[in-house]
């Protein structure tokens, strides 16, 4: 009898329809939400670019911005739209992820921030090899009217939703490394530093300044929150290697990450609580998406 | 902690490996040649070689770490083809993460990931700010930020996101471009027909904000001051209004 619950075995537990459905739309919905945003207006206004790469040749990335820029929100847009109704998902799917990749990387020349599409792009490529639109979705309608059979094996709707696990856990693990290494450097970051420059410079441009008027401590001098703020949310980025280990603490890292994003929007780095819940359906339940499910027992499968 | 001895060595190679070459770039070429250094370095290529070992043993055992590894990858239920592709996709990424860079879409996720020594900052932050004149002429600070926000944005959309803002208010906003399509926007959408640009300060001592609405002094402070992101972009008939003309810059 096994009692492990790693990503390995995960693998191979049956998966929810819904479950995977409900992520197709979650992942469609802010997909939407962020190719409509105004900021490749404000990019192709502005014309000017960070100092940043791509995989694409520099060739391309002049190609999209002169040429393929509106033309790509607008496909992202229907893509979107069809991929959260779930109608002609399957060929929707690549299309969309395809676009999304290609609009991002002009994002990211303007903009220098893994906002939205580090979050989005692998599960978009991971949905257009899975069966997210066998429920909740306009597709699995029209085949139930002609008499057909969408739902498969359970193992198919579980494997997607493990990947989007794991995808969770390198971003936020990988953001722990990167604070720790070089080690050289990594002592330095705990002194609480950076997050009291973080606060600090960005308070007047913050939710904690629209909603209290006034800081609520002295941010300029040394102080021994910063120092706290900044090993727990290390500790947290850490721990995320958890998730991959076993699914007995999902909740409460989803839980505790969330927190810390509310937090940092609260100090004025926002745009990242939306998408780790947007994810973070991944960690929650089936159960919660399907009530006939009941989650393998510890030693099955 | 023997049986997962062979785990270690692979994880602590990789950590080892990436530290190395990570802490080269960091200290640079100079920072390369002091004894110290040398030290750091050789402690480094002996603890590599130990993993190594370990793992040249593990990789001859018929039922190692690596033949248990190629099993897994073997037995997941996924189809080979994507299966394949999500394999190069994690290799890749983690290159990213050893070498701490991003080459889009692949990252190794280091938003502020920078180091600062610990420092006390100054009592007072004075930022410029944008502001315009509400219908009864009182003075309104620009908060840019505060529109990507779903419950306090008061002048723009829900498509004016964290994305816009933020490079709005910080990336671009000592560009002509960017002032001109904000004004624009907020013609639009507000009927404000004119940024003028001010001064904002908090005074974290007392805990005091305040707007400053000077034109003559915004724009001197824009010009020579050390800002967060760089000073704001100033109309050019507005620094003629004032007289303000060098751009230090």
């Amino acid at each position: 009898m096994h009692t492990s619950t790693d990503l390995i075995r995960r693998f191979r537990w049956p998966g929810s329809p819904y479950h995977l459905a409900a992520l197709r739309i979650a992942i469609g919905a802010q997909t939407l939400y962020a190719v409509n945003s105004k900021i490749f207006d404000l990019l192709l206004a502005v014309g000017k670019r960070q100092k940043v790469t791509t995989i694409f040749p520099a060739w391309f990335d002049d190609f999209t911005a002169a040429h393929l820029v509106p033309g790509l929100v607008v496909f992202c847009t229907v893509g979107a739209i069809l991929l959260t109704i779930g109608l002609f998902t399957r060929v929707v799917l690549p299309l969309l992820t395809t676009a999304f990749i290609v609009l991002y990387g002009f994002y990211y020349l303007g903009a220098n921030a893994p906002a939205q599409w580090l979050y989005l792009w692998f599960p978009l490529l991971v949905l257009c090899f899975a069966r997210s639109q066998d429920v909740w979705s306009l597709d699995a309608m029209l085949v139930r009217r002609r008499g057909g059979r969408t739902e498969q094996d359970p193992v198919n709707y579980r494997w997607p939703i493990e990947l989007c696990v794991l995808w969770f856990c390198y971003i936020y693990f990988a953001a722990g490394l990167a604070k720790v290494l070089p080690m050289s450097k990594g002592f330095a970051w705990f002194n609480g530093q950076t997050s009291k420059e973080i606060i600090y410079y960005r308070y007047l441009d913050s939710p904690f300044h629209y909603l209290f008027g006034e800081p609520f401590l002295n941010y300029a001098e040394a102080s021994v929150i910063f120092g706290v703020i900044t090993v727990a949310a290390l500790l947290l980025e850490l721990a995320t290697i958890v998730l991959v280990l076993t699914n007995k603490y999902h909740l409460w890292i989803l839980g505790l990450l969330v927190a810390m994003h509310l937090f940092l929007y609260m100090t004025g780095v926002g745009g990242f609580t939306q998408t780790a819940l947007m994810l973070g359906i991944a960690l929650m339940p089936m159960t919660w998406f399907d009530r006939n499910m009941r989650q393998p027992v510890l030693g099955e499968r | 902690m023997r049986r997962y001895r062979s785990h270690i060595a692979l994880v602590a190679s990789w950590f080892l490996t990436a530290n190395m070459y990570q802490t080269a770039l960091f200290v640079g070429r100079s920072g390369l040649h002091s004894k110290k250094m040398w030290l750091y370095m050789a402690v480094h290529v002996a603890l590599i070689a130990w993993c190594g070992m370990i793992l040249r043993a593990e990789w001859k055992k018929p039922n190692g770490l690596f033949h248990r590894m190629a099993q897994a990858y073997r037995e997941l239920p996924i189809p080979r083809v994507p299966k394949a592709i999500f394999l190069a996709i994690l290799v890749i990424e983690v290159l990213h993460i050893s070498e701490g860079r991003i080459r889009y879409p692949f990252d190794d996720v280091g938003m502020f990931r920078y180091a600062r020594k610990a420092q006390p900052l100054p009592t007072v932050l004075t930022l410029p700010k944008y502001f315009y004149h509400d219908a009864e002429g009182k003075v309104v600070p620009l908060e840019i930020r505060k529109q990507h926000l779903f419950f306090p944005a008061d002048l723009l959309g829900v498509t004016y996101n964290n994305e816009f803002t933020f490079s709005a208010a910080y990336h671009y906003k000592g560009e002509k471009a960017n002032h001109d399509f904000l004004l624009h926007e907020l013609h639009r959408h507000a009927g404000i027909d004119t940024l003028w640009v001010g001064l904002q300060s908090v005074d974290y001592s007392t805990g005091a904000v305040s707007f400053d609405p000077d034109l003559g002094r915004a724009c001197q402070f824009n010009d020579t001051a050390t800002i967060f992101y760089g000073p704001i972009y100033v109309p050019e008939y507005q620094r003629t209004l004032v007289n303000c003309s060098a751009h230090i810059h």
